[in-house]
């Protein structure tokens, strides 16, 4: 029952790329959440601040640059709504890719209802019935 | 999937039987679908159902539970329909490094505090307003501990403390739960499935009787207006993939005791798209509605075209029933007599061959037998008689009974 090692050659690659590119995604996920966190951080610094209208140091890549601080407040927004974003639409995917991984590796695929979420007004309409 | 109604023929009222129906070898698994969780037993002992079909309409002359006999005030109590829905929820865990809440001088007004949480890749700072400082405080969240904020509601759980703090006191509770550091970020999305049967929305939302009606049974009849409110907005749900409607499985023991108009309602409740795989239970072949003398054609007009007889008891499963049954009456049987007996339940029937356990039993321990064997069950064979013999016992003194001149009212078994 010998393979052709060119095959299972092709094959182990084609599962460690697999994985790799859903390990990435999960790490990406994180990391956006690291910046999620510290911008959330700096959103709440600069609301506390005593002085709004003077300027504040903002560090680009390395670079402080001095930039007013109702511009930075609502620099900080737009970046905080596109890592929302973003991260939302990395979890979408990373349910595919570790369904992809499974599939390669001869895995079941994992089972769900495949079910779209409630949203948050009709879970609490749900809740209050419920409980009665 | 379309769900079809499987009859099997066994002895129901042997208690045997039932767990070997449901048990996890049983040959229905085989024609059952995954959702195995959700099962419905409807056993005719004792009749204590309400009528309320989950789905379907009632024929009208159903509205009305009237018991004609003891066995027949129908009852489809519930027809298994399960609801799943999923809840999305964002919420924060990871391990507190730090809680630090400032009291004003005074005593009085409004506390701040910073609370510091970590996963094993990130760590930052939350700035606490008075309810969530009241919440932390109420849970008694320490540094150290692993905590989830459910970030819509607020609501703070602890899971446990982290290990690394695990060395922090020698003594502490025996219900301190150890936990790793949560890893990954920290503000994570969690997917929870809820389920919740038809009925219970039913009876919550028709409210005749309250909440308590869901678990004392007594709900009577549900308002059409409801139902068809209900159905709307789990057909808008089913729509637009929020919730899916899984039929269970509904078995009825003792099928053959309901009446006509049981069956009537359950041949038309199987028309719907969401009806239950049902699984009907009798030891009659053919036998009469109940409320319908005359008629003799019960269980085949479901029993044909729609599903699917399964007969449970050949000499295989015959013999493995007998002897859960001498385990059960903690009986020593032989071989030999073991193979007599099943000989014996699949000639006359099952339940005969497993009243004679118990007789031989008696007959083996009065000769001072350790085991039963082949001439205790010859003994009992000999002492009891089994249904054909009675009948045809019954045929050949027919004479020597009273009322004996009454002509072609002979004596009939069901």
């Amino acid at each position: 029952m010998a393979r052709d090692p060119a095959f299972v050659l092709r094959y182990l690659a084609e599962v460690e790329e697999l994985a790799k590119d859903m390990l990435a995604a999960r790490q990406q996920i994180v990391d956006l959440d690291v910046k999620r966190n510290r911008n959330r951080e700096a959103l709440r610094a600069l609301q506390k601040d005593p002085e709004p209208d003077e300027k504040a140091m903002v560090c680009f890549g390395g670079m402080f640059i001095e930039l007013p601080k109702a511009k930075t407040r609502e620099m900080l927004r737009q970046d905080q709504e596109e890592l929302d974003e973003e991260i939302n639409n990395l979890r979408k995917e990373l349910r595919v890719k570790v369904n992809r991984l499974y599939e390669a590796q001869g895995k079941p695929e994992l089972k769900g209802f495949n079910l779209n979420p409630m949203s948050a007004e009709e879970m609490k309409l749900i809740n209050r019935i419920l409980e009665g | 999937s379309r769900s079809f109604p499987l009859i099997c023929s066994l002895p129901t009222t042997f208690c045997v039987s039932r767990s070997s129906v449901l048990g996890s070898n049983s040959p229905i698994l085989r024609f059952l679908p995954k959702f195995w969780g959700s099962i419905s037993i409807l056993d005719q002992h004792p009749p204590n159902f309400t009528l309320h079909p989950n789905f379907g309409v009632l024929p009208p002359h159903l509205n009305v539970p009237t018991p004609k006999f003891w066995g027949s005030p129908l009852i489809f109590g519930v027809f298994p329909l399960f609801l799943p829905y999923r809840e999305e929820t964002e919420i924060i865990e990871g391990e507190v490094v730090e809680i630090q809440i400032d009291r004003p001088a005074t005593g009085t007004g409004t506390k701040v505090g910073k609370l510091t949480l970590k996963t094993t890749e990130m760590e930052t700072i939350y700035d606490l307003g008075a309810k969530m400082i009241e919440a932390l405080s109420k849970e008694k969240v320490q540094a150290g501990d692993v905590i989830t904020i459910d970030k819509a509601t607020g609501k703070i759980s602890k899971l446990g403390r982290s290990f690394t703090r695990a060395r922090d006191y020698d003594a502490m509770g025996a219900q301190t739960k150890f936990v790793q550091c949560p890893d990954g970020e920290l503000q994570k999305r969690r997917e929870v499935v809820h389920t919740v049967s038809l009925h219970e929305i039913d009876v919550i939302n028709s409210r005749t009787q309250g909440f308590l009606a869901l678990f004392s049974g007594d709900t009577g009849e549900i308002k059409p207006e409801v139902r068809e409110q209900i159905n709307a907005k789990v057909a808008e749900w089913r729509e637009e993939g929020k919730a899916e409607v899984i039929p269970g499985v509904l078995f009825i023991d003792e099928v053959h005791m309901l009446d006509i108009e049981s069956f009537s309602f359950l041949n038309r409740a199987l028309e719907s798209d969401m009806a239950p795989v049902l699984i009907m239970a009798t030891n009659r072949g053919i036998t009469r509605y109940l409320s319908t003398p005359g008629q003799n054609h019960s269980l085949t007009h479901l029993g044909t075209p729609k599903s699917v007889v399964v007969t449970l008891f050949g000499e295989k499963e015959t013999q493995k029933v007998l002897r859960i049954g001498c385990e059960e009456e903690d009986v020593e049987m032989t071989e030999d007599a073991y193979a007599v007996l099943t000989r014996i339940g699949l000639e006359t029937s099952l339940r005969y061959a497993i009243q004679l356990i118990t007789a031989a039993s008696l007959v083996a321990r009065k000769r001072k037998g350790a085991e039963v064997g082949v001439e205790d069950i010859k003994r009992v064979y000999s002492l009891f008689l089994d249904e054909s013999r009675s009948t045809q016992y019954m045929r050949e003194y027919q004479e020597a009974f009273l009322f004996n001149e009454l002509q072609g009212e002979s004596m009939e078994t069901p």
